[in-house]
């Protein structure tokens, strides 16, 4: 048993409260001070479907999960099944009287929906098993409670007491020496930690940048994005629209940059596929906008529920033409808040568009974060001075090829922006000479910017006979996996297009590459051989809906070093 | 730069006897009229020959995708309301490939004119069959004649509960000029149909038939009455403005405008943070 590094898995069917249920136990773990991370993965189907909530908690920070579990809270019976394999011998099954049939010794009985029925709560099964999970765990209740509060005290006082009543009644079910469990509370929590989800955390650090136009379609599993900024528009004074389509919805985003706001929209691969023509169109007026792709598997509507990494091509490529596209890929939810944050200094400071992109996994995982206390500056780039008197032409070149912007309103600033190729004036041109001098300007403003780009390093031992190259979501689980080998380092990509100025460099220093994604074709691997010849014949690539587990991938990674666990 | 006073510049590259001169007039005039600033006003155009008047307008422009012009002034109405912002897009940008935006444009209601350069061609990609082009139209595109029942924007309009609806005719500056400063005064989604001779494409359409086939109408505050006019099958074609609903009686716009101001200053998040404490 490691005992302060547990996993858990809270199962069954889509309606049974399992997701309810793994935010309320990871509320109260991480109020008890415990390192939190959550995810929780359902079927397509919005009831009957096979719901999941893992959990692992652990006395240091936790950025993956481990397909190995220590504890079972199983609703139903069937669902469960497909689960047992992964308990460990040590480990503990809570499952209904009822639906037990077979004999093992890990798993122990609880007549959950017999206690649910005595708190008068029938569908309280997961709270008197959450109570049950808290006594395996031997844990106070007192956390568990509070977090039960929390979440029903909006419904009515009733409601929170039966809860709380079959929550205790789960608890007095079980012997706690039924298990090897970690028995103790582990430290304070910390104060200025905060259990979110990326996708939550994502639309925070659009709010923080002075978002203050958002208009999105629902799709899943983008649309927590737009769910959290509606509530959210009130507050803090935002334009937030459901709108007819993605087409209208970026082109709205690009009408409202255009006028001087702060503006975004976010969507999933199918979604982004209608927008690519809109985001050539604010790369040719050089009007800022910022795109959230949150990836689930393809192709076509592929699995809306699931996670994968296999739209780096589609955005890579967006558009026709060629023009400026910035494109960012954080890697922990911290990494999220930030790159979201720069996006939008990033769009208004080169006057392009930006795509930042998250997947399912980043966007629905819950853990505890600390948000650094950093300097978190609003930049807008060139904007015309107030007053000025110099003739303004809208696309005339700066020194570093990024030009001056001006808003309606300006008298001095009055310009038509175009999706035609235009002359500095912004006045259409099919003159050979200017249109290959604007395409110029416009490309050079990606060299501009991959220079200013903080560099790209290794993390790990810095001569590492392996390194494991990757992008975006899987950054936190190579994180844990470097840490397990001292032969392993780690090259994570956060700037994908344009990629930092020292790149080549870096790359030249590995010695031998493996690739980690989740997709079937290795997209970054690659990007980085057309830009660069790396060759990856070590692949570790995952295109199952699944995010990695860690002691899963350890396995594989071993076989590439021929180590043996 | 853009300065419609400077004839040099003016230069647009219609056909000799376009609608588009009328419209282009008729907008200018409208502007001046309705005492509206050109530095506050934007222009966005379509992808079609009607969707180059920015170039030649002395205001903002923003001339962006095909289809898409409707959201793109919606966004900046809404991102800086102070702002007067006009859409100046062709049937077939606005009727065929952004249908879509036409009717939740109308639904969205924000404060925008909508002026469509309706000639029942595409002009620009050299004189297909419309959405807006009679049955046997014989174009490129329907060599046999066009098969397709043609749309009927009014009532299209209407029933999707478009607050203003009219008709102009871009061979009658004074009366659209007129109908395009309502439009601006107008305090919702104003749409207006222009009828327009291409001289080019659709030759049976010309400014001798529209001058024998448009009639004067009386505008109506009754929706139903509206509908009748413009869905009744007549010889003549109505021309004015058709449907203007009592601004008093209609609901407030639901979603939230802005007024731009860039400000350094990043927002503080710290009460929302806390309920994930």
């Amino acid at each position: 048993m490691k005992k302060h590094d547990i996993s858990l898995l809270i199962v069954g069917k889509g309606g049974q409260g399992i997701d309810a249920a793994g935010q309320i136990l990871a509320k109260a773990l991480f109020r008890s001070g415990w390192h939190v991370f959550g995810y929780a993965e359902s079927e397509n189907v919005i009831q009957g479907g096979l719901n999941t909530y893992r959990l692992r908690i652990s006395d240091r920070p936790v950025s993956a999960m481990e397909k190995n579990l220590d504890f079972i809270l199983a609703l139903d019976a069937t669902t469960a099944a497909s689960f047992i394999a992964d308990l460990e011998l040590t480990g503990k099954c809570l499952i209904d009287t009822e639906d037990v049939t077979a004999e093992d010794g890990r798993i122990v009985r609880l007549p959950m929906a017999m206690l649910a029925a005595e708190a008068k709560l029938n569908k309280a099964r997961n709270i008197v098993g959450l109570g049950a999970l808290i006594r395996l765990l031997g844990l106070p209740l007192e956390p568990l409670e509070t977090a039960i509060t929390e979440k029903y005290r909006d419904k009515s006082s009733e409601i929170v007491s039966q809860n709380i009543q079959a929550a205790r009644s789960g608890h007095l079910s079980v012997n706690q020496e039924d298990s090897a469990a970690p028995n103790e509370v582990l430290r304070a929590p910390d104060e200025n930690s905060n259990l979110i989800t990326g996708g939550t955390l994502g639309a925070l650090g659009a709010i923080k940048a002075g978002c203050k136009f958002f208009a999105a379609y629902p799709m899943t599993p983008s649309s927590s994005i737009l769910h959290t900024l509606a509530s959210l528009a009130d507050e803090y004074g935002i334009s937030v629209n459901h709108v007819e389509d993605e087409i209208a919805a970026i082109n709205m985003a690009i009408g409202a940059g255009f006028a001087g706001v702060r503006s975004m929209t976010a969507t999933s691969g199918g979604g982004y596929a209608l927008m690519t023509e809109a985001i050539g169109l604010a790369g040719m007026i050089e009007s800022p906008v910022v795109i959230l792709e949150v990836q689930r598997p393809g192709p076509s509507t592929g699995l809306p529920t699931r996670t994968a990494q296999g739209d780096l091509r589609q955005v890579l490529h967006a558009g026709q033409g060629e023009f400026p596209h910035v494109v960012l890929a954080p890697g922990t939810l911290t990494q999220a808040f930030e790159d979201i944050f720069k996006a939008f200094n990033i769009a208004e400071r080169y006057q392009c568009p930006v795509t930042v992109l998250l997947d399912k996994y980043l966007a629905d995982k819950q853990t505890d974060v600390v948000l650094p206390d950093a300097d978190l500056k609003i930049d807008h780039g060139k904007l015309l001075a107030e007053g000025s008197d110099a003739q303004f032409q809208r696309y005339a070149s700066g020194e570093d090829g990024i030009p001056i912007r001006s808003l309606p309103g300006q008298v001095k600033g009055i310009h038509t922006a175009t999706s035609y190729e235009h002359g500095p004036d912004g006045q259409p041109t099919e003159d050979p000479v200017t249109v290959e001098a604007m395409n110029d300007r416009r490309l050079a403003k990606m060299t501009t910017l991959s220079n200013a780009l903080s560099p790209i390093s290794l993390e790990g031992p810095e001569d590492a006979a392996y390194t494991i190259i990757c992008w975006g979501s899987t950054y936190g689980i190579a994180k844990e996996i470097i840490a397990r080998h001292g032969s392993l380092n780690l090259l994570h990509f956060r700037h994908i297009n344009p990629l930092p100025a020292n790149t080549k460099k870096v790359l030249s220093s590995i010695r031998n590459p493996i690739l980690l994604e989740n997709n079937a074709t290795g997209q970054l691997g690659g990007w980085l051989r057309e830009k660069f010849g790396l060759q990856t014949p070590n692949r570790i690539l995952n295109h199952s809906g699944r995010p990695f587990y860690v002691d899963e991938l350890d396995k594989r990674i071993s076989d590439i070093l021929g180590e043996t666990i | 730069m853009n300065n419609p006073t400077n004839t040099k510049v003016f230069k647009p590259n219609w056909c000799l006897g376009c609608g588009n001169y009328g419209i282009h007039a008729a907008l200018l005039s409208a502007l001046k009229n309705s005492g509206q600033a050109p530095e506050d006003t934007v222009i966005v155009g379509g992808i079609g020959c009607g969707g180059s008047l920015p170039y030649w307008s002395g205001t903002y422009g923003l001339i962006g995708l095909h289809g898409r012009a409707i959201p793109i002034a919606t966004g900046i109405k809404m991102a800086n309301r102070k702002l007067k912002v006009i859409v100046v897009a062709g049937d077939g940008d606005t009727y065929g490939i952004g249908l879509n935006h036409f009717i939740h444009g109308i639904r969205r209601d924000a404060d925008i004119v909508c002026l469509v350069c309706d000639n029942g061609v595409y002009g620009l990609t050299k004189g297909q069959a419309s959405p807006t082009s009679p049955m046997g139209f014989k174009s490129p595109s329907t060599p046999n004649g066009n098969r397709l029942q043609p749309l009927n924007p009014l009532a299209l309009a209407l029933t999707a509960g478009c607050g203003f609806v009219a008709r102009g005719y871009a061979g009658n500056v004074p009366l659209l000029a007129d109908l395009i400063r309502q439009a601006i005064e107008y305090p919702g989604f104003a749409f207006i149909d222009v009828l327009q001779p291409c001289v080019t494409y659709n030759r049976d359409h010309d400014y001798a038939y529209h001058a024998k086939s448009i009639i004067p109408v009386e505008m109506t505050l009754d929706r139903n009455e509206a509908l009748s006019t413009v869905m009744a099958q007549q010889e003549r074609t109505p021309v004015g403005l058709i449907f203007k609903a009592d601004s008093s009686s209609r609901a407030t716009q639901a979603d939230r405008t802005l007024v731009a101001d860039p400000g350094t200053d990043s927002v503080d998040i710290t009460k929302t943070l806390e309920k994930y404490a």
